[in-house]
């Protein structure tokens, strides 16, 4: 039996896919005769995963109302899900704004409080969370601030864990919880609480190097985001910056994995060096293709990396 | 009669290749491009002023011109848009778009708390008279409403007769933008959509409860999909009209999404809603007629709501007004 087993964030396809099932093919397809029919429907999309050998997949915090509304409930979400053939709903992503005010803790952890019963409900095993605000408007923290926002994440952990889900840092390179204080931030938060998603991207776009931060803390890194990029140590200017995730000019922050300069072999070896046994995710927001790069993402990883370890 | 374009026909939340890309600045620098390519010279824009609904959240922060807090962060100010927008070629906006269900999506994201809603939606209002007022521009349309299976869900508590109840408390925070919007310059037109409490009969009455200043903007998809004729309804309102919607659709409700609680994203049977315009049955050219024989001198804004491409229906849009909407006979 393999050691990983790879789920795949569905962050890249849109904001909401837009139907459970789009009912007739020719509504869409006739008169405009188009690709974008292929991307409506969870249908479609969740058997694209399983086509291309991901049996699992994550939601994003905005994909609670769709699903409550749309499927009924998260279950219901999960079963139509298995029924196409993805066998677990991982784990989901979930934001922590403002975190580092203890006057926003109560909603901070309210909205979160809701995130974790729905990552519970869909049998996910992971919550990532962005720690705290953007660094636009809100950065840098001061080392109060940087408590403030540590407690926070601790308690939302600890409740985590009441429903038996992992809740990792996930360390967005526009948040303001970044280069300079990322770990401190870690070593603020309590190990039995609070993992660490190791987002192999966004990281790199900060400036660390991703196998030397994994061989660093893999007793924290429970969970990965695997992505690519091109952008290595960007300058602060460009992170910091207003909506510095969908640049003004639309390049690209983030690549199929093998399209960029992460070094995956060296992290494999790793994985490999220290047993990592579970899910790991592919996450690959902003490309322009969402099936070219979960295709490619899937084809990096069967003949680059698991003849390293799988 | 003056023509624009409704940055609308962008689908922003649904699914698509390059579908985050509509979230950066870069995308609507283009965007605008392809308008004034088109031909169009004036833009109506969205408006929600909400941040905690997760997808307002997401849409508001990168570069998507849809709130003053959005506009301030990547174009400077709303003047600084304007600018920008004239230096493209579009000389200018007609006004803002404001849904009420946006002020309810708000609720439902945070504490759930409905005794919270007229004040959210007065306080929506209310920015966006203000960014009007700052963008140079005066129609600012209400979706008065949101989706009548949401309001019967959050609102109706099991009572019957609700809806009069609702509609009061609606026209009066309508009535009191429209005071404030006027002392701004800014007028205030309403919207019947056909998931809306004012479907069919409701629009005239609700009318009447707003002061005579109140302007009436007509969907003609949306009027067609209630089963209205949108000819009729315009001849009907002709001196109250204001910022009127030319799109199209060839859907048939035939499940009664319109009760439901998402009416614009069906589950059962037919599903797309709204096509691009001129591929449908709305009577445009009959509608546009009607507007002329009523000497209607407001804008037409034309839109092709979730089209699948849109540079391609910019430009189709664009042929469609040239050679048939709006070609003399």
């Amino acid at each position: 039996m393999a050691n990983l087993k790879y789920s795949y964030m569905t962050n890249m396809w849109g904001l909401m896919v837009r139907y459970p099932v789009a009912n007739q093919w020719g509504e869409w397809y006739e008169g405009d005769f188009g690709n974008s029919v292929y991307y409506l429907d969870w249908d479609r999309i969740l058997r694209y995963h399983v086509g291309a050998g991901f049996k699992g997949i994550e939601l994003m915090f905005h994909m609670l109302p769709y699903v409550n509304e749309y499927f009924g409930s998260p279950k219901a979400f999960a079963e139509f899900a298995k029924e196409r053939g993805i066998e677990q709903v991982t784990g989901t992503f979930s934001l922590a704004l403002g975190s580092e005010d203890r006057a926003n803790h109560p909603a901070v952890l309210a909205m979160n409080q809701k995130m974790i019963d729905f990552t519970a409900e869909l049998g996910g095993e992971n919550i990532n969370i962005m720690p705290a605000s953007g660094y636009f408007g809100h950065g840098p923290l001061s080392k109060e601030q940087l408590r403030n926002a540590a407690d926070c994440f601790n308690e939302i952990g600890r409740r985590a864990l009441d429903k038996g889900i992992t809740a990792c840092i996930h360390s967005e390179f526009w948040c303001a919880v970044n280069k300079y204080d990322l770990e401190r931030f870690i070593e603020m938060t309590d190990p039995k609480y609070a993992a660490f998603v190791l987002d192999t991207a966004q990281v790199s776009i900060m400036g660390f190097d991703p196998v030397a931060m994994y061989d660093k803390y893999h007793e924290r890194i429970k969970y990965f985001h695997l992505k690519d990029t091109n952008i290595i140590d960007a300058p602060d200017e460009k992170r910091f910056a207003a909506g510095a995730e969908f640049n003004d000019e639309g390049d690209r922050w983030f690549w199929e994995l093998g399209g960029g300069q992460v070094d995956f072999p060296g992290l494999w070896k790793l994985l490999k060096k220290y047993k990592h046994k579970g899910w790991v995710a592919v996450e690959t927001d902003g490309t322009p293709d969402p099936l070219a790069t979960l295709v490619l993402s899937k084809a990096y990883i069967d003949t680059k990396l698991a003849p390293i370890y799988s | 009669m003056r023509i624009a374009t409704s940055l609308e026909t962008v689908e922003l939340k649904s699914s698509g290749p390059s579908k985050l890309r509509l979230l950066s600045k870069g995308y609507w620098l283009e965007f605008f491009q392809w308008v004034a390519a088109a031909g169009f010279t004036a833009v109506e824009l969205p408006y929600n002023a909400f941040v905690n609904d997760p997808l307002a959240f997401e849409i508001g922060r990168c570069g998507v011109p849809i709130s003053l807090a959005a506009v301030n962060v990547k174009y400077g100010s709303p003047k600084g848009l304007r600018k920008m927008l004239a230096d493209f070629g579009i000389a200018d906006v007609t006004g803002v778009h404001v849904q009420a269900g946006d002020a309810l999506a708000e609720i439902m994201a945070t504490d759930g708390d409905t005794a919270r809603y007229f004040g959210l939606l007065e306080s929506a209002g209310r920015e966006a008279i203000g960014f009007l007022a700052d963008l140079g521009a005066t129609d600012l349309v209400l979706s008065p409403t949101p989706a009548r299976g949401l309001v019967e869900r959050f609102f109706a508590g099991g009572r019957d007769g609700w809806e009069a109840g609702f509609l009061d408390l609606t026209a009066a925070v309508v009535n009191k933008l429209a005071r404030e919007a006027k002392a701004k310059g800014v007028r205030v037109a309403v919207r019947d959509e056909f998931w809306s409490l004012l479907r069919g009969d409701a629009r005239d009455a609700f009318l009447a409860k707003l002061d005579k200043d109140v302007l009436y903007s007509p969907d003609l998809s949306h009027l067609a999909i209630a089963g209205a004729d949108p000819v009729a309804v315009m001849k009907k309102h002709k001196a109250r009209l204001a910022s009127v919607r030319f799109n199209d659709t060839k859907f048939t409700d035939a499940v009664g999404n319109w009760r439901t609680s998402h009416p614009e994203i069906p589950t059962q049977g037919a599903q797309r809603v709204f096509c691009d315009l001129g591929d449908g049955t709305v009577d445009l050219r009959g509608s546009y007629r009607a507007l002329q024989d009523a000497k209607y001198d407001g804008w037409a804004v034309f839109d092709s709501r979730m089209t699948l491409d849109v540079p391609r229906a910019l430009l189709r849009m664009r042929w469609r007004i040239d050679h048939s909407i709006a070609a003399k006979a």
